[in-house]
C-alpha cells in the first residue's frame, strides 16, 4: 500500500479487522470469565458431608479424606509416626483444644513409638491391629469404627483418631479435655440452706451431679442428638419404675419431631417442646439446681439436659412448682409453710395492687374508712394527673429501673440506685407530680414482686400489671375481678404434657387430695410419703426401691 | 372426660349458688315473715325429691345424657321438643340472672356505666372460658370454690355481728301454711343439680353413689342458704326484708368491721360475689351449649357457645324495665318447678313402666 | 364461623375494644380529690321566704314544690401540709346551702355550684330542726332510704333551734363538726341521761312497721355541742320530748341501761349524797295475759359499786347502810321507770318495742289489738316494776 493517500476501501477493511479482533477478544474474555467462575465454584466452600467418604486401608487416603472433610481447619492436627513393634505407619488425628494432649503424648504416641519389636510372631494385619489395642494402648476407653461419619463425629467431640496403614478401621480413643466453668453456686436461684452446687455447661458433668445424688441403676439417661448443624447432645433422664411410661414416650416423641439448626439454649428448646407456645405462662420448669432435679426425678418427672446450657428442663410442671424453692425443705415445715403462703399472696399483690388502689379510689371511695379517704384525697389534692396515669408512669419507671439494674455493668449499678432514689423520692414528691400514696402503693408492689421465687413468674406478674390496671381504671373493682378471673380461666386451660397445669391445686378426687400437701403449704417430711398423684406414677409409695 | 364425685359435688353446688342469692330473702319474706329461714329449709328438702327423681331416671340410661333419653322415652318428635324446651329453660336462667346482677352492680358499684358494657364484659369472659370443653371448666370451678366460695361464706358469717334476736320470734305464729308458701320461690335458688345430673350422668365415674353426693351438695346448699336468710332476717327484720329489692346487700351494708383497711363489709361482699356469680353462669351457659351440641349431634360445643353469646346479650338488654325482668324471672321459677316437680317424675314413671314391661317380656 | 377468623384479626379487634374502653370508657371514674365528702347535713325551714342577696344564690329551681326547706351541707376542708394549722373551727369545713323542697334537687343544685361531686356515703350526721320535725319527717327521709349511696348508719338528731347552727358553729376543737358529733355519740354509753342515738336504719324499720320512734336531741351554745333529751315521733311527726330524768326510765324499759352514775340522798344524812355506779344490769320485760287483760312486768337487777359517800362518818361497809342505800336506789329507779312509762302512755306513743314483745310472746293476741295499740290498748296497760339493786364494792376506803 502506498502511503499517503489512504483509500476508503482500505480504511474500511482496517476497521473491520480491528472490530473483528475486538469481538473475538470480548468473547474469549467472556469465556475466560465463565471458566474462572466454574473453577471458583468448584474450588468454593460447600458443605461437605462426611458420610460420603469411606475408610480406606491406605493411611494417606484416609488422611486426605479427613483433611477434605475438615477443610484443613487451624485446630485440626495430625501426627504421623511409625508403630515400631509392628513396623507400620500410623497417624494420630485430633482437634487442638478439645483433646487431652498429655494423654495423646504419653499413652498413645509414646506407647506406640517406644515399644520395640517384641519378637512375637504375628501373622495377619488384623491380628497386629488387635495386638495394638490389647497390649500397647494404655488408655481407658476406646472403640473401633469403620464408618467415616461416626469417626468424624467423635473427632469433633474431642476424641482422638488413630489411623493405621493397611487396616480399613479407625480406633477412636476417648481423650476429651475441655475448659469449662467449675461447679459454682447457681446464680439465678439463691438459697440460704440448700446445697450450693449448680449445673455447668458440660453435659457429662451435669449427669455426674445427678448420679452422685441418685446412685441407682434405675436412673436412665437416654441420649438424643438435636440440631442439624450442631449435633448437640441432649439427655433425657428419668427414673425407671417410678415415671409413667407414657410421659417418657411423649417427651421423646416431641424431641424427635424437632428440626432445627442449632438449639441455642434450653429456653429455645422449651419453646419447641411445650404444649402452649402462645401462652405467657411457662409449662416446663427450668432450673439450675441439681437437688431440685433429683427431687423431681424421684417424684416421677422427666428431666431434659442439654450440652452447652446449665439450665435443665423438667416436664411436666404445674402451677405450684413455680412457687417452690429448695429452702422450703431445709427449714421447719411450719415456718416455710407461712413463707410459701406469702409467696402466693405476693404474686397476687404484685399484680393487682395498683389496679385495686386505682379502682377503689376512683370508683368506690365509699369502701374506705372516712379518715383514710380524706387523707388520700388531701395527699392527691394538687397533683395534676389522674390516678391511672400516675400509676402507669410509676410502673414504667420501676420497670425501666429494674431492667437497667440487670443489664448495666456492675460499676454503674450504685449510680442507678442513687439516681432512682433521688428522682423518685425527692424530686417527684416534692414537685407534687405524683401523690405520696401512689408511690407507696407502687413501692409495695415492687417489693412484693421481689418475693416471688421464680424469675419467670416475676416477669409474667410484671407484665400483667398494666392490663389489670387498665381494667381497674375503666371498670373499677368489677374490671379487676374480671381480669383476675380471665387469668384463672387461662390457668385452668393450660396443660403440661397431659397433666393439667392446676393439677395439684384442684385434685380430681379424694385419692388426689394428698397432692395438696406440697402446694400451698409444706407438709412435714414424715407426712410426705406419697408421690404426687397427678403424675400417675407407676409406684405411688415412696421409700421403695 | 370423667367427672369424679367430688367434682360432681362442686358442680352441683356452684351451679345453684349465685343464681338468686341477693333476692332470695325478699321473695321468701313476703309470705313467711318470721319463719322465712324455715321456708328456705323446707324448700331445700323438697328439692331433694327432684334430685332423687332425676338420679333414678338417669340410672335407667347410664350411657345417655338426658337429651338422648328424652328422645328414647318420649319418641323422637316429642322428645326433641322437650329437649328444645329444656335448652330454652336453661338459657332463661343466665339471661335473668345476668340482668339482675348487672342491675345490682350498677346500683351499688357504678353509676353511669351502661349496663350493656357490663353484660358484654361478663359474656366475653364466659365465652372464653366455655371454649375448651368441660375439663377446664371443672378445674376452674374447683379453684374458685376453694378460694372465693369459702371466703364468701366467711363474709356472710361476719353478718352474725349485726343480728338482733328480736327479729326471729314469734315462731310459727301463723302456722305451717305460710312456710310452705314461702318455700315455692326458694326453689329457684336451689335449681341446678337436677339439670346437671341429667346432662352429665354418663360421665360420672361411680354412678351408683351419685345420689349420695348430689344430696350432700344440696344439703350444703340448704345450710348456706338458711344461714344467709337467718342473718339477713336478723339484721333487717322480716318486714324490711320483704320491702327491699336486694335485701342481702343492704343487710351487709350494716355490718362494719371497725378500724380495718376496708371496714365496710359490703365491699368485700360485692367483690367476692363476682367470681361466685361468674362461675355459676359459666355452668349454665355450658349446660345450654352442651344441650345444643347433643341435640344437633355436633362434634364439640364450640360453635354452640359462639352462637349463644350474642343471643344471651340481646335478651339481657331487651327488657325495658325492672317489672318486665322480674316477671320473666317469676315465670322462669314456675317453669323450673314444673320441670323438677312435674315433668321429671312423669318421665321417671314412664321409664319405670317401660322397664317393668321389658323385664316382663 | 368465628373460629375461621385469623388470630391476627381477633387480636386487632381486641386491641381496639381495649383502647376504646380505656379512652372513652371509665364512665364512672372520678378522682378521689374531686369528690366532695359530705359529712353532715342539716334540714331547716326556710326562715324568710323570698330571694336572698342580689342574685338569690340559694334558690333551687324546681318544677313542682315550694321553697320550703333549707338544706345545709358540711364538707371537710382539705388543707395541704405546710399550711398553717389553725386551731379554730371555721377553717375546718365548707358549708354549702340550698333552698327548695326536693332534697335530691337541692343536692344536685349544690353539686353544680361547687367543683366537687357530692358524695354521701360517708355521711355521719343528719340534724333536723324541731320545727321541721313537728311537721313530719317521713316524707323527707324517703330521700335517704331510696338513695343507694347513703348508708344506714347515719346518726339522726333533732335540735330545738336552727339545725344549720349545729353545723356552722365554730367549735373549740379543730375538727369538722359532724365528725366531732359522731365521736361524742360514742360516749353515750357512759352517761345514761343522754338519749340513745338512733340511726337511719332504726328509723327506717320503725317507719316501715308504722311504729313510733325517737331521735336524740342536740344543742349548741358558745362553741360547744351537747346531747340532750330525746324527741318522740308518732306517725312521723314529733310530738313530745322526754327530759333527762325520764330517759333513764325509758332506757330501763328498753333494756339498754348498761352503765352510769346515779346519786341519791345519803340514808345516813339526807343532806348529803351518795353516788352509785352501775356495772351490770339484768332486765327482763314480759307480757302477761290474764283472761282478756294485758299487763307488762319488768324485773331488773342492777349490780354496781358505791363510788361516793359524802357522809364520811358513816361506815360504808355497814350492811344496814348498804341495804337502805340499795332500797333507796331501787325506789329511785322505779320512780324513773314509771314516770317514763306514764309519760309515754299520755303521749299515746310507745317506743319501747313492747308491741314487738307482745307480738313475739303472744302473737295471736297481738293480732287482735294491733290496730288499736298506740291509741287505746297501750295507754291502759299497767306496768309492774320490781327492781333490786346490789352494791358490790365500796372502793378503797371504808
Amino acid at each position: 500500500m502506498r502511503k499517503g493517500n489512504i483509500e476508503p476501501k482500505d480504511c474500511e477493511e482496517d476497521v473491520a479487522a480491528k472490530l473483528k479482533r475486538l469481538q473475538t477478544m470480548v468473547s474469549s474474555a467472556r469465556e475466560l470469565e465463565a471458566g474462572i467462575e466454574g473453577l471458583v465454584a468448584v474450588l468454593g466452600e460447600q458443605s461437605v458431608d462426611s458420610g460420603a467418604y469411606q475408610v480406606a486401608p491406605s493411611l494417606a487416603k484416609n488422611l486426605t479424606s479427613l483433611r477434605e472433610i475438615l477443610a484443613d481447619s487451624y485446630d485440626f492436627h495430625f501426627r504421623e509416626f511409625i508403630i515400631t513393634s509392628i513396623n507400620r505407619k500410623a497417624a494420630v488425628v485430633f482437634l487442638e483444644g478439645m483433646a487431652n494432649e498429655v494423654l495423646i503424648n504419653t499413652h498413645i504416641i509414646e506407647r506406640l513409638m517406644l515399644q520395640s519389636a517384641t519378637g512375637q510372631t504375628v501373622y495377619t494385619p488384623q491380628a497386629e491391629y488387635e495386638s495394638i489395642k490389647d497390649t500397647l494402648l494404655t488408655v481407658g476407653a476406646l472403640n473401633v469404627v469403620n464408618i467415616m461419619e461416626k469417626a468424624v463425629k467423635q473427632l469433633l467431640s474431642g476424641d482422638t483418631l488413630l489411623l493405621v496403614e493397611g487396616v480399613p478401621s479407625i480406633i477412636i480413643i476417648e481423650s476429651r479435655k475441655m475448659e469449662a466453668r467449675p461447679i459454682s453456686e447457681p446464680e439465678t436461684e439463691s438459697n440460704v440452706r440448700a446445697p450450693r452446687d449448680g449445673f455447668v455447661e458440660v453435659l457429662e458433668t451435669n449427669i455426674s451431679l445427678l448420679r452422685r445424688r441418685l446412685k441407682s441403676n434405675n436412673l436412665i439417661a437416654k441420649r438424643f442428638t438435636l440440631g442439624v448443624r450442631s449435633n448437640t447432645n441432649i439427655d433425657v433422664v428419668y427414673f425407671r419404675g417410678i415415671v409413667n411410661p407414657r410421659l417418657v414416650c411423649e417427651v421423646e416423641r416431641r424431641l424427635r419431631k424437632i428440626k432445627i439448626d442449632l438449639p441455642i439454649s434450653t429456653g429455645f428448646l422449651e419453646g419447641l417442646l411445650e404444649d402452649h407456645p402462645k401462652s405467657i405462662f411457662p409449662t416446663m420448669l427450668v432450673t439450675e439446681r441439681p437437688d431440685k432435679v433429683a427431687a423431681a426425678l424421684v417424684e416421677g418427672k422427666v428431666a431434659i439436659l442439654m450440652d452447652g446450657s446449665p439450665f435443665v428442663l423438667l416436664a411436666p410442671s404445674t402451677f405450684s412448682d413455680f412457687f417452690q424453692t429448695s429452702d422450703d425443705y431445709n427449714e421447719k415445715w411450719l415456718v416455710t409453710s407461712i413463707i410459701r403462703f406469702t409467696r402466693y399472696f405476693s404474686a397476687l399483690f404484685a399484680m393487682a395492687t395498683p389496679a385495686v388502689f386505682v379502682a377503689i379510689t376512683t370508683f368506690h371511695p365509699g369502701l374506705l374508712p372516712t379518715p383514710l379517704a380524706i387523707t388520700i384525697a388531701v395527699a392527691r389534692m394538687n397533683t395534676p394527673f389522674p390516678a391511672f396515669l400516675e400509676a402507669l408512669f410509676m410502673i414504667a419507671l420501676v420497670e425501666i429501673l429494674q431492667e437497667a439494674g440487670l443489664r448495666l455493668p456492675k460499676t454503674i449499678g450504685p449510680a442507678v440506685s442513687i439516681f432512682g432514689g433521688l428522682v423518685i423520692g425527692e424530686g417527684i414528691v416534692r414537685a407534687e407530680l405524683i401523690s405520696a400514696p401512689m408511690i407507696i402503693v407502687i413501692a409495695f408492689t415492687a417489693i412484693a414482686s421481689f418475693n416471688i421465687a421464680n424469675y419467670r413468674i416475676n416477669l409474667i406478674v410484671r407484665l400483667l400489671r398494666v392490663p389489670l390496671l387498665s381494667l381497674g381504671a375503666s371498670l373499677g373493682l368489677f374490671g379487676v375481678m374480671m381480669g383476675l378471673l380471665t387469668l384463672f380461666v387461662h390457668l385452668s386451660l393450660l396443660e403440661s404434657f397431659g397433666v393439667p397445669f392446676l393439677a395439684p391445686v384442684t385434685p380430681r378426687n379424694l385419692k388426689y387430695f394428698s397432692d395438696l400437701k406440697d402446694t400451698v403449704v409444706v407438709a412435714p417430711p414424715s407426712a410426705m410419703d406419697e408421690r404426687p398423684e397427678y403424675l400417675n406414677p407407676e409406684d405411688s409409695q415412696r421409700q421403695q426401691n | 372426660m370423667r367427672i369424679s364425685l367430688i367434682q360432681l359435688f362442686i358442680i352441683c353446688f356452684v351451679t345453684s349458688f349465685g343464681v338468686s342469692m341477693a333476692s332470695l330473702p325478699a321473695a321468701v319474706a313476703k309470705s313467711a315473715h318470721e319463719d322465712m329461714w324455715l321456708s328456705v329449709l323446707v324448700g331445700g328438702v323438697a328439692f331433694l325429691f327432684a334430685v332423687w327423681v332425676v338420679t333414678k331416671l338417669s340410672s335407667y340410661f347410664p350411657q345417655h345424657s338426658c337429651i338422648e333419653y328424652h328422645r328414647i322415652l318420649l319418641g323422637p318428635i316429642l322428645g326433641q321438643g322437650v329437649n328444645i324446651l329444656l335448652v330454652i329453660l336453661i338459657l332463661l336462667i343466665p339471661i335473668v340472672s345476668v340482668r339482675s346482677f348487672v342491675v345490682a352492680a350498677k346500683t351499688y358499684l357504678f353509676d353511669i356505666t351502661p349496663p350493656q358494657v357490663l353484660s358484654a364484659a361478663i359474656l366475653i369472659l364466659l365465652w372464653y372460658a366455655a371454649q375448651y370443653g368441660l375439663q377446664p371448666i371443672i378445674r376452674f370451678q374447683q379453684l374458685i370454690f376453694f378460694s372465693s366460695h369459702m371466703v364468701f361464706f366467711l363474709i356472710i358469717l361476719m353478718g352474725l355481728m349485726a343480728i338482733q334476736q328480736r327479729h326471729y320470734l314469734p315462731f310459727l305464729a301463723d302456722g305451717v301454711l305460710p312456710v310452705l308458701k314461702g318455700a315455692i320461690p326458694s326453689w329457684y335458688a336451689y335449681t341446678g343439680p337436677e339439670i346437671v345430673i341429667g346432662m352429665f350422668y354418663p360421665f360420672i365415674t361411680r354412678q351408683k353413689e351419685t345420689f349420695k353426693w348430689a344430696a350432700a351438695s344440696v344439703a350444703a346448699l340448704i345450710v348456706v342458704y338458711t344461714v344467709t336468710t337467718v342473718i339477713v332476717q336478723g339484721i333487717l327484720g322480716p318486714e324490711e326484708t320483704a320491702h327491699l329489692l336486694s335485701p342481702t346487700i343492704i343487710a351487709f351494708r350494716k355490718v362494719v368491721l371497725p378500724d380495718t383497711f376496708i371496714e365496710r363489709v359490703d365491699g368485700y361482699f360485692l367483690i367476692f360475689w363476682i367470681p361466685v356469680f361468674i362461675v355459676c353462669m359459666l355452668n349454665w351457659v355450658y349446660l345450654a351449649a352442651f344441650g345444643i351440641e347433643r341435640i344437633l349431634r355436633l362434634e364439640n360445643s364450640r360453635p354452640a357457645v359462639a352462637l349463644l353469646m350474642p343471643l344471651i346479650l340481646y335478651f339481657v338488654i331487651v327488657p325495658p324495665d325492672y317489672q318486665t325482668a322480674s316477671a320473666i324471672s317469676e315465670w322462669t321459677n314456675k317453669l323450673l318447678i314444673a320441670w323438677g316437680a312435674g315433668i321429671l317424675p312423669l318421665l321417671l314413671c314412664i321409664a319405670w313402666w317401660k322397664e317393668k314391661r321389658r323385664g316382663a317380656c | 364461623m368465628l373460629m375461621a377468623l385469623s388470630p391476627r384479626t381477633v387480636i386487632l379487634a381486641g386491641a381496639m375494644i381495649a383502647l376504646a374502653l380505656i379512652t372513652a370508657g371509665c364512665w364512672d371514674r372520678k378522682e378521689i380529690e374531686d369528690r366532695g365528702f359530705v359529712l353532715g347535713m342539716a334540714i331547716d325551714h326556710v326562715t324568710t321566704a323570698g330571694p336572698k342577696g342580689q342574685y338569690d344564690l340559694p334558690h333551687v329551681t324546681q318544677e313542682a314544690g315550694q321553697r320550703k326547706y333549707l338544706i345545709t351541707l358540711e364538707l371537710p376542708r382539705f388543707r395541704k401540709q405546710g399550711e398553717e394549722n389553725s386551731a379554730t373551727g371555721s377553717d375546718q369545713h365548707y358549708i354549702f346551702a340550698g333552698e327548695g323542697e326536693s332534697l335530691y334537687a337541692v343536692t344536685r343544685a349544690i353539686d353544680a355550684q361547687t367543683g366537687l361531686t357530692l358524695f354521701f356515703e360517708d355521711l355521719q350526721v343528719l340534724v333536723i330542726s324541731e320545727a321541721v320535725a313537728r311537721e313530719g319527717v317521713d316524707d323527707l327521709l324517703d330521700f335517704f332510704f331510696r338513695n343507694a349511696g347513703i348508708r344506714r348508719q347515719v346518726r339522726v338528731f333533732v335540735t330545738p333551734g336552727r339545725a344549720e347552727d349545729i353545723l356552722r358553729t365554730k367549735l373549740q376543737v379543730a375538727e369538722v363538726n359532724s365528725t366531732y358529733i359522731e365521736k361524742i355519740s360514742h360516749n353515750v354509753k357512759l352517761v345514761p341521761r343522754f338519749a340513745s342515738i338512733s340511726d337511719l336504719g332504726d328509723i327506717a324499720e320503725a317507719i316501715q312497721n308504722k311504729r313510733p320512734f325517737f331521735m336524740a336531741g342536740i344543742v349548741t351554745e358558745n362553741g360547744e355541742v351537747k346531747l340532750t333529751g330525746v324527741a318522740i315521733f308518732k306517725d312521723g311527726k314529733m310530738v313530745e320530748k322526754l327530759d333527762e330524768w325520764e330517759i333513764v326510765g325509758a332506757k330501763i324499759i328498753r333494756k339498754v341501761l348498761k352503765g352510769g352514775v346515779f346519786t341519791v340522798a345519803n340514808p345516813a344524812n339526807p343532806e348529803k349524797i351518795a353516788a352509785f355506779e352501775l356495772a351490770e344490769s339484768r332486765i327482763k320485760v314480759d307480757s302477761h295475759i290474764q283472761g282478756d287483760k294485758l299487763s307488762f312486768s319488768l324485773e331488773a337487777e342492777f349490780v354496781g359499786n358505791l363510788v361516793e359517800n359524802a357522809e364520811i362518818e358513816q361506815n360504808a361497809l355497814d350492811p344496814a347502810f348498804q341495804a337502805t342505800l340499795e332500797q333507796a336506789l331501787a325506789a329511785e329507779f322505779t320512780r324513773q321507770t314509771l314516770a317514763a312509762y306514764r309519760k309515754q302512755q299520755a303521749m299515746k306513743a310507745e317506743i319501747y318495742d313492747l308491741a314487738g314483745l307482745l307480738h313475739r310472746q303472744h302473737p295471736a293476741y297481738w293480732k287482735t289489738v294491733k290496730s288499736r295499740w298506740d291509741d287505746e290498748v297501750f295507754p291502759n296497760t299497767p306496768l309492774d316494776v320490781k327492781i333490786t339493786v346490789i352494791i358490790r364494792r365500796t372502793g378503797m376506803s371504808r
